[in-house]
């Protein structure tokens, strides 16, 4: 097999990289059977738009931990969570930092009723489409929206995902965090979940192609903790001071986190 | 209020910055950018304008505000409605 003639690539170089193009593939074709099979049922079934909502997300949330779970026997990378428990409690704003394009699909693979904020332009994507109107998750295109939307879906006790970078991370380049995250804390007064996600050697980073694959198998690690020492936010006004404080601190964990 | 002229104008809108998202004084020049060099982002725009309608008595379109990019493009906006009677 190839992988002699280049000892840099390790652990079954060449079978991650097919199962990573498979994964792809199956992330698009679920994305279709979604839209068009499993979804048109459930607008019969259900006829309370609530209802229907929260369904939609369970079937995305055990899709994706199938998914998940899929890329992890085909050996594209290995993955813990640790404290896993705290994500399945109703009402949590979980912010993360972003490394990787699949780091959502991890989060919600462990949340059963989240809610998110995602890509306007995934509303037009036809894979995607489906899945992001029947869960009717919140496009980011105006940030006022987004805040009014994510604190009043915290305070119906669903959880709400955010990466307050906005995109994926840079790698090398200091956090820039927008403060939506901390408006939204504020205004549902809700205390956020962090997770520390770690991927080393980095995957699917921004700006590089998904078949540019790491020479050895990566590991993804996903560290849960909750801000109680972190913030205060018990009867803090929602004020764009207010919003520096929490962000600014959200910065300094989540910096000193992926240092360590 | 003393708006009649863009010193006077910059100079409230200064302290209404440093008092707002406690910005540096010596930041706030016309050509400072309101994202990049003040680290203003939407959500801010939205309070700053309430604010400006506060100082200036008047109403203030957010479209108005839609290509602002600068404060001296606060400052336009601001002489824009002081003018208007």
């Amino acid at each position: 097999m190839a992988t002699e003639n280049s000892p840099s690539r390790r652990d079954y170089y060449w079978l991650r990289l097919l199962a990573t193009a498979a994964a792809f593939s199956l992330f698009g074709l679920g994305g279709l059977v979604l839209r068009f099979v499993l979804f048109p049922p459930l607008k019969l079934i259900y006829r309370d738009p609530e209802v229907r909502k929260r369904r939609a997300r369970l079937l995305i949330h055990h899709t994706f931990r199938t998914f998940i779970g899929f890329m992890h026997v085909t050996g594209i990378y290995t993955y813990g969570f640790r404290d896993e428990a705290r994500l399945r409690r109703p009402g949590q704003l979980v912010l993360a930092n972003h490394p990787s394009l699949i780091d959502v699909v991890f989060l919600i693979s462990r949340i059963p009723n989240a809610n998110c904020i995602v890509k306007a332009s995934l509303f037009r994507n036809p894979f995607m489409r489906g899945a992001v109107t029947t869960a009717d998750y919140i496009p980011n295109d105006d940030p006022e929206r987004i805040i009014e939307l994510a604190a009043r879906s915290l305070q119906n006790g669903e959880s709400v995902v955010l990466f307050p970078e906005g995109t994926r991370s840079v790698p090398g380049r200091p956090f820039r965090f927008q403060r939506g995250a901390a408006y939204m804390a504020l205004r549902a007064g809700v205390k956020p979940t962090l997770v520390t996600i770690r991927c080393n050697p980095p995957m699917l980073m921004k700006n590089i192609p998904w078949y540019s694959i790491p020479l050895s198998r990566p590991h993804f690690q996903f560290d849960i903790a909750n801000a109680d020492n972190l913030l205060q936010l018990g009867g803090v006004e929602e004020s764009p001071l207010a919003a520096r404080e929490i962000t600014h601190k959200l910065k300094a964990f989540f910096t000193e986190e992926c240092v360590a | 209020m003393m708006l009649n002229n863009r010193e006077e104008i910059l100079s409230e809108l200064t302290d209404i910055l440093v008092e707002m998202f406690e910005v540096d004084a010596a930041d706030v020049t016309q050509d400072a950018h309101l994202s990049d060099d003040l680290d203003i982002d939407s959500i801010d725009a939205v309070d700053l304008i309430v604010r400006l309608k506060e100082l200036t008595g008047k109403k203030i379109a957010p479209e108005e505000f839609k290509s602002v990019r600068t404060v001296g493009h606060v400052v336009d906006a601001i002489e824009k409605v002081m003018a208007e009677q």
